[in-house]
């Protein structure tokens, strides 16, 4: 039994022993005899042997040894054994043979040495592999190979590499961190050349970025710091292996650029409940923003292996963007960027659901009607994004807001604090602000709006429609200032009517009305126009003036009705103080009463001197009358309206004037020391014989001398000169068109003098900044710009009937006894704001302006909750509106902005109008609005009431909430009601003045 | 003829002695010339060629590799069915292991930057370099395998019985270290696979913290923490636990292995050889064999050299003779047809199967499911029940057990054979089909029902109880008390052995396979790996 066994044993011992013989033999075979390399090397030498010239090198090519190739290189830490079987990549002999053998296509190797770079750093793939699946990461069935991290790039693919070490094709910014090593925290500005530069032979790459730059990725993604927060973080996105994807619904090939295409595709497909839109793009945009995304890379290489900074970027920008050249980024860039995915293309806005562009409709093709997009799902899942291209955004956002909003955010949106968080520099934000407000309509050509030329009667529908939610259906006032004032109608020009409203008021609700046309403007100066009682006519005053009969003019009642009116600015019998002096023998004599009375009638525009319109005839003759009894030389001229064509050089009338006049007059004759004399009205009443007889003899009582020749004056004029120099103030005249807002130079007003005087005196209704409480705000720049120094004055001399706005100087309705130097001091301290606006010296949250009192804030809180709450949530908590309720919105929205919203809506938005007569849901009005802004404002901690409630409103307000949370039994309502000790008078406040009383 | 060189000691150095027709020293030279040969095959081989069972016997006993073999070996040792072989098989897949772990080390670079990259040298154009991986990397894990068959025979057949109980505990330090050779090898390659397989592995040895937790004395006393550290030589799997795994697996586990195998097969002889059954000396097993030497003469039967004292039975002389042969060559036949079998499977595989090699390791993409090396995922599923007792308490109740095997079953009836007999035979069987029923019976409900931290009722139970009792330790409690009631039923504490090894063994082969096929993402239970979510 035993040696059976052993017999059995010894058999399988031989035949054991040969099975492995012969299986090691086959592996001993398989090792040197087959192979892909060894394969790709015999057909090597034998296109060498095929391509040989000569005889030498054929047998050389013969005798080449069959071994593997590699290149070494320990500074990259790399080994490639590509050329094991691409033998011919650096041999140009073998630029037409297939491959393995063909020759590296293009220009490349030449910056790119085979032997410094390697292979794998361009092109991926296992470098260390010699068979042709491992090495290359793809299967012969075009899979790719299990467990290869970087299978090889193909195609165009292998551009994305370039990224590694070249910056070129980075979005921006790049060679600041390569090459100064500054990291992340660098944030070099943008320029525009950088965000459309490429590397050369990357086409697809380029088009990718422009994808990028032009799609609005960096709305939702972060490259570099800049950018939305909603998304990945793109900077480094192309260093991401395929396992930092999830493949689970891939449908290709399970590669990073597979997943990214199909992720830009189909991307709530592949990646099941992402917020990233379905862009609409064509395979091949998404095969280049594929290709785009892989480039991103962290540059890793050695600085030897680096790109030298000149050499890279010169000669290899794209043909196409090579006009651009470097610079400031454009805010078109800034908003294609960063702002188009969400607000649109065309900045129209477009409505998205949460993670879904609505399928039926395309986010990009939204046309103007846009504006007045009605959200039919009405989900919480339905975002809204306003339209920022449309007149009436943009008439209501002022610049400050829109540059807050953009920089802070808007809490409770999905509006990135861009400033903050988004990477957006304050240049940059200011780039975009003007891009945007490009979008404005362009201001008509105003010069031809007159209220002659309006119907006061489509004025009248104008003003009921666009107005009087503000103004009052009268023109009494109410959110806006009161407009059918007798004194500031006859103060405010037409043009500073106009101006104010095309260019509405920044900081208070008056919008700028540009979508009014030149016709229009006109009907609605005719319509406020109607409010100024006009009894006068210059004809019949004249006429009046005349006779002596009439029982109704005498000197004595131009005399009362003279010192009633007059004296404020010309002073005792004409001596003149605000206004030029009247009683001297020059001035009466020169003056026909025609002149006189049309002064009066029509008021100097630009100046100080408002029109008269309300005066009878009577009473204007009358006047006439009182001022002829200082004449006491006969007239000199009575000349009217016979004005010849001028007879003079106006040419040499300028030099004239600059060498004679300037001095006194102004450069332009904008008036210094001197009067005005380019103001359009007095140089359409002044006649030619006035004017000579003023230049040859000059004005008793002013410093005017006489520049005749032979006279005592400072130069000697001869007759020709004088006719030239009158021939250029009526080319002034012609020229003019505006109205003079200011004396360059006054004389007068010291600014630091009227800030005392402002402070002592005009704070308790204007606000110490200007900045308006229960009088107008008139430190904005806005009103300063059209409101003329003249105006400013004659609003201080007259006061403002039917307002709280008393006359400041002497007289007997006057508040004040201020003399003329501190009126002018007064107006001096308010110009000094138009361009050193109060605001920038004080922390911004009094940027807010307010100037609407909490009267009544359970009233606010009423209306709130039955217009406002069931969009933007109980207390402006957001629903499927923006929420209000935060100190960010708050500190951006001015009350003004406010009250304007409230009243006209948001264009591209489901915020309708709610103002009085704007066809709104609900007529709202300006007590209404009010209320509601105060209560709205009453939310904010920021900014500190200017007032203090009279104690039985608030006790009204605290009551009211007590019995509604009561009532209701709301927690958040009692929580905020916390009811202050009983009987207390202190205690009977509103918790926010409670503070302001600590 | 072995005499020759010794008698002259002196001759070529005294030239000047000689007679005329003497060749001299010359001569001398020419012909120790020729003679080398056969003078240096004698000197290597001391006796003649091993024609006699005299030669035969002193082929085996002056050769210093084969002298641990005795020099006949009984029959019952040769037959197929008495080893099957394991042993030998293990033993070669050691050496071979060893020969081609040399050849690895010499490409092998133990650093976190090289180690893949090398390993892809090897794969790609170290010549030979991907055979010699592979059969070093199924090499590595038959011999795991083997190592269990090979205890799996030795208990069954008793083999651990007095004398032979110490050698059994040695035993099982081979089989932990084999474990442990496989393991530090495993993370070598630094691959995704071997990476987490290994921080798999760590947060097992890491277990102890479950139960210090449950005690709340982890920041007094943390051994699990240590445990980990120790292995680890860092809180994660990095350079220094690729170097400490390095120099295990190449220096000190072989060297431990090599001295332990050596003990293991001295320690065989020294027990009187490969246990067998009391009837295998019975006169029907054969006849008695007579030896005879090559001219035919009766040879002597027997040499006996000094070969120290035995304790047990002592080869009885008559009897035993006729039930041996001389290990020359008959037990070189079996051994190596057994080893070349053994050779010819692994180069097979090897020139048929590369071993695997994932993307480099790679600590920021965590493989879902990570698993630990198949010999660790029964382990590893009952961890995914409870660390403390997968990972440290039941192996360590298994190997305490298995050791304390000889020491608890003294009974000495029907050693050698297999089951001790039908009625161990029944019993296994029976064992087989409880614990089969069991364990796939607890796998299946908590599979579907989940255990005590899903129910709602039950979700906030102290860790102390999820510690203690979990379907992993149900089983455990399950066999023992099985083993306890058969060791009642048959009066027979080797009975209980069986069925208790049976049990443990059958719960590891099922585990091991559930958590190899069933377990997939997240260890959530799949039919097959198809139906695993795409990553």
């Amino acid at each position: 039994m035993g040696e059976r066994q052993v017999r059995l044993m010894k058999a399988v011992l031989l035949v054991s022993s040969l099975a492995s013989l012969a299986v090691l033999a086959a592996a001993a075979f398989q090792e040197n005899f087959r192979g892909d390399w060894r394969a790709a090397q015999q057909t090597y030498r034998q296109a060498l042997e095929r391509n040989a010239s000569d005889a030498a090198s054929r047998t050389s090519a013969k005798a080449a040894a069959a071994a593997p190739q590699q290149i070494y290189l320990p500074e990259l830490g790399i080994i490639d054994r590509c050329t094991t079987c691409h033998l011919g990549v650096e041999n140009p002999t073998m630029a037409n043979e297939g491959q393995p053998l063909r020759a590296h296509s293009g220009e490349l190797l030449g910056q790119h040495p085979v032997d410094k770079f390697g292979c794998t750093v361009c092109h991926q793939g296992q470098g260390r592999a010699v068979g042709r699946e491992a090495a290359h990461g793809w299967q012969a069935d075009g899979s790719t190979m299990p467990h290869v991290d970087t299978p090889m790039l193909r195609d165009q693919a292998v551009y994305t590499s370039c990224g590694r070490c070249h910056h070129e094709n980075d979005l921006f910014g790049g060679e600041a961190d390569v090459f100064a090593g500054a990291g992340e925290k660098a944030r070099p500005s943008l320029d525009q050349a950088s965000l459309t530069r490429s590397l050369a032979g990357s086409k697809r790459l380029a088009r990718g970025k422009r994808l990028v730059v032009e799609s609005g990725c960096l709305g939702c993604h972060q490259y570099r710091g800049r950018g939305g927060a909603l998304g990945t973080d793109l900077t480094y996105v192309g260093d991401k292996t395929r396992h930092d994807f999830d493949f689970k619904h891939v449908k290709g090939e399970h590669t990073v650029e597979q997943w990214l295409f199909e992720h830009f595709k189909v991307p709530r497909e592949v990646s099941p409940g992402t917020v990233m839109p379905d862009m609409g793009l064509s395979d091949d945009q998404a095969r280049d923003l594929a290709l785009y995304m892989m480039s991103l890379h962290r540059k890793s290489a050695p600085a030897s292996h680096l790109p030298r900074p000149h050499v890279a970027s010169t000669g290899s920008t794209n043909a196409e963007d090579r006009g651009a050249g470097p610079g400031v980024v454009r805010g078109e860039t800034l908003y294609s960027m960063f702002c188009s995915s969400c607000h649109g293309a065309d900045g129209y806005g477009t409505t998205m659901r949460t993670g879904l562009w609505p399928g039926d409709a395309d986010p990009w093709g939204h046309e103007w009607d846009a504006r007045s997009v009605v959200v039919e799902r009405r989900g919480e899942m339905d975002v809204v994004v306003p339209s920022l291209h449309h007149p009436g955004t943009l008439a209501v956002a002022s610049d400050d807001y829109l540059r807050t909003i953009i920089s802070k955010g808007r809490p409770g949106t999905k509006m990135l604090a861009w400033g903050e968080q988004g990477g957006l520099s304050s240049d940059e934000i200011t780039l975009l602000v003007n891009f945007i407000r490009g979008w404005d309509r362009p201001v008509p050509e105003l010069a031809s709006v007159t209220s002659d030329a309006g119907d006061a009667r489509v004025g009248a529908a104008l003003y009921r429609a666009n107005c009087a939610a503000c103004h009052g259906t009268d023109g009494e006032g109410g959110i806006g200032n009161s407009l059918n004032s007798a004194t500031f109608l006859a103060a405010a020009s037409d043009a500073f009517l106009r101006d104010t409203m095309v260019h509405g008021r920044p900081n208070t609700a008056m919008p700028a009305w540009k979508e009014f046309d030149v016709r229009e403007l006109s009907d609605l100066l005719a319509f406020i126009r109607q409010w100024q009682t006009t009894r006068g006519d210059e004809a019949g005053a004249v006429a009046l003036s005349g006779e002596d009969g009439n029982a109704g003019v005498s000197a004595e009642v131009g005399r009362t009705l003279f010192n009633a009116n007059c004296v404020t600015c010309h002073g005792d019998s004409g001596v003149g103080d605000l206004g030029p002096t009247l009683n001297t023998q020059a001035f009466l004599t020169a003056v026909p009463d025609e002149y006189l009375a049309a002064t009066m009638l029509r008021g100097r525009p630009g100046t100080g001197m408002p029109s008269w319109r309300h005066l009878s005839n009577e009473d204007v003759a009358s006047i006439v009358q009182y001022v002829r009894t200082w004449q006491r030389e006969p007239a000199k001229t009575t000349e009217w309206r016979a004005q010849a064509v001028p007879k003079g050089d106006w040419d040499a009338g300028r030099s004239l004037f600059a060498g004679n006049c300037a001095a006194c007059h102004g450069t332009d004759g904008e008036g210094a020391t001197g009067p005005q004399l380019n103001n359009p009205v007095f140089l359409e009443l002044v006649t030619d014989a006035m004017l000579r007889e003023w230049v040859s003899f000059g004005k008793e009582g002013t410093p005017m001398r006489s520049f005749r020749k032979g006279g005592q004056g400072v130069t000697e004029l001869s007759e020709r000169q004088v006719e030239d120099l009158v021939a250029y103030l009526r080319l002034l005249q012609r020229a003019g068109e505006g109205e003079l807002i200011r004396v360059a130079k006054s004389p007068h007003g010291r600014p630091e003098k009227g800030a005392a005087l402002y402070a002592n005196n005009c704070v308790g209704c204007h606000g110490s900044l200007g900045e308006g409480a229960s009088g107008p705000a008139i430190g904005n720049p806005g009103f300063l710009r059209f409101a003329s120094d003249g105006f400013l004055m004659a609003t201080m001399a007259l006061g403002r009937s039917g307002t709280e706005m008393r006359p400041v100087k002497h007289g007997p309705q006057s508040i004040l006894e201020l003399s003329s130097d501190e009126v002018n001091d007064l107006v001096a301290h308010l110009r000094s704001w138009e361009h050193n606006p109060p605001q920038g010296k004080v922390e911004p949250a009094r940027i807010a302006h307010r100037f609407v009192i909490p009267w009544d804030l359970a009233r606010g809180r009423r209306l709130f909750a039955s217009n406002c709450a069931g969009c933007h949530g109980t207390e402006g908590k957001g629903a499927w509106a923006p929420e209000l309720n935060n100190d960010g919105f708050l500190s951006a929205a001015t009350d003004g902005f406010l009250q304007a919203t409230i009243v006209r809506g948001r264009a591209g938005t489901a915020m309708r109008a709610f103002g009085q007569g704007a066809h709104g849901l609900t007529d709202m009005g300006p007590q209404d609005i009010d209320d509601l802004v105060a209560y709205i404002r009453s939310w904010a901690k920021a900014v500190p009431s200017p007032l203090t409630l009279p104690a039985e409103r608030s006790l009204r307000f605290d009551a009211d909430r007590q019995a509604g949370s009561d009532r209701r039994n709301d927690s958040t309502e009692s929580s905020r009601s916390e009811t202050p000790a009983e009987g207390s008078v202190a205690a009977a406040t509103t918790p926010r003045t409670e503070k302001n009383h600590e | 003829m072995s005499q020759t060189g010794v008698q002259k000691p002196a001759g070529p150095d005294k030239p000047t002695q000689r007679s005329v027709g003497d060749p001299g020293a010359i001569g001398d030279f020419s012909r120790n010339l020729r003679t080398t040969p056969s003078e240096f095959r004698e000197s290597l081989i001391r006796h003649g060629k091993p024609t006699s069972d005299r030669a035969k016997s002193q082929a085996v006993f002056t050769n210093f590799f084969l002298h641990i073999l005795p020099t006949r070996t009984h029959l019952h040792a040769i037959k197929a069915t008495t080893t099957l072989g394991l042993g030998v098989a293990t033993f070669v897949l050691f050496v071979l292991l060893c020969v081609t772990g040399i050849l690895l080390m010499v490409y092998y670079k133990p650093s976190v930057d090289q180690a893949y990259a090398s390993m892809l040298d090897i794969m790609h154009v170290v010549p030979t370099g991907r055979l010699i991986r592979n059969v070093h990397r199924w090499a590595a894990h038959a011999m795991v395998a083997c190592v269990m068959l090979h205890m799996a025979r030795a208990f069954y057949t008793s083999a651990y019985k007095r004398p032979r109980q110490f050698n059994w505990v040695v035993g099982m330090s081979l089989f932990v270290l084999t474990l442990g050779l496989s393991f530090t090898g495993y993370l070598l390659p630094w691959d995704q696979l071997a990476y987490w397989a290994v921080t798999i592995g760590a947060n097992i040895a890491q277990s102890p913290q479950e139960l210090t937790d449950a005690l709340g004395i982890t920041s007094y006393f943390d051994p699990g923490r240590m445990q980990k550290e120790l292995l680890l030589g860092a809180h994660y799997v990095g350079q220094e636990a690729l170097i400490r795994f390095y120099v295990l697996h190449v220096m000190v586990l072989p060297l431990v292995m090599t001295i332990l195998i050596g003990l293991h097969f001295w320690r065989i002889r020294k027990d009187g050889g490969l246990a067998r059954p009391s009837h295998a000396d019975a006169a029907s097993i054969g006849e008695p064999v007579v030896s005879t030497s090559g001219d035919g003469k009766p040879s002597p039967l027997k040499t006996y050299g000094l070969m120290g004292v035995m304790r047990g039975t002592t080869p009885a002389v008559n009897r035993e003779m006729r039930n041996t042969m001389p290990t020359w060559p008959n037990v070189m036949y079996v051994v190596a047809a057994a080893s070349m079998i053994t050779v010819l499977l692994m180069t097979v595989l090897g020139v048929l199967y590369d071993a695997p090699l994932t993307e480099m390791a790679n600590p920021a993409v965590p493989e879902n499911p990570a698993k630990a090396p198949w010999y660790f995922l029964g382990l590893q599923e009952l961890v995914s029940y409870s660390a403390f007792m997968g990972g440290v308490g039941i192996p360590a109740i298994v190997v305490l057990g298995l050791a304390l095997v000889p020491y608890l079953d003294r009974e000495r009836e029907d050693i050698g054979l297999w089951f001790s007999g039908r009625k161990g035979r029944r019993v296994a069987l029976g064992s087989l089909v409880l614990s089969t029923a069991a364990v796939i019976g607890m796998l299946a409900f908590t599979v579907n029902y989940g255990w005590l931290r899903n129910w709602a009722a039950t979700a906030e139970v102290p860790q102390i109880v999820i510690t203690l009792f979990n379907p992993g330790t149900v089983f455990v409690a399950l066999f023992a008390i099985w083993s306890i009631v058969v060791v009642k039923w048959t009066n027979s504490t080797r009975m209980g052995a069986i069925a208790l090894f049976t049990c443990f063994l059958v719960g590891f082969v099922i585990l091991t396979y559930f958590a190899t096929v069933h377990r997939g993402p997240n260890w959530n239970f799949y039919w097959s790996q198809a139906s695993w979510p795409v990553h």
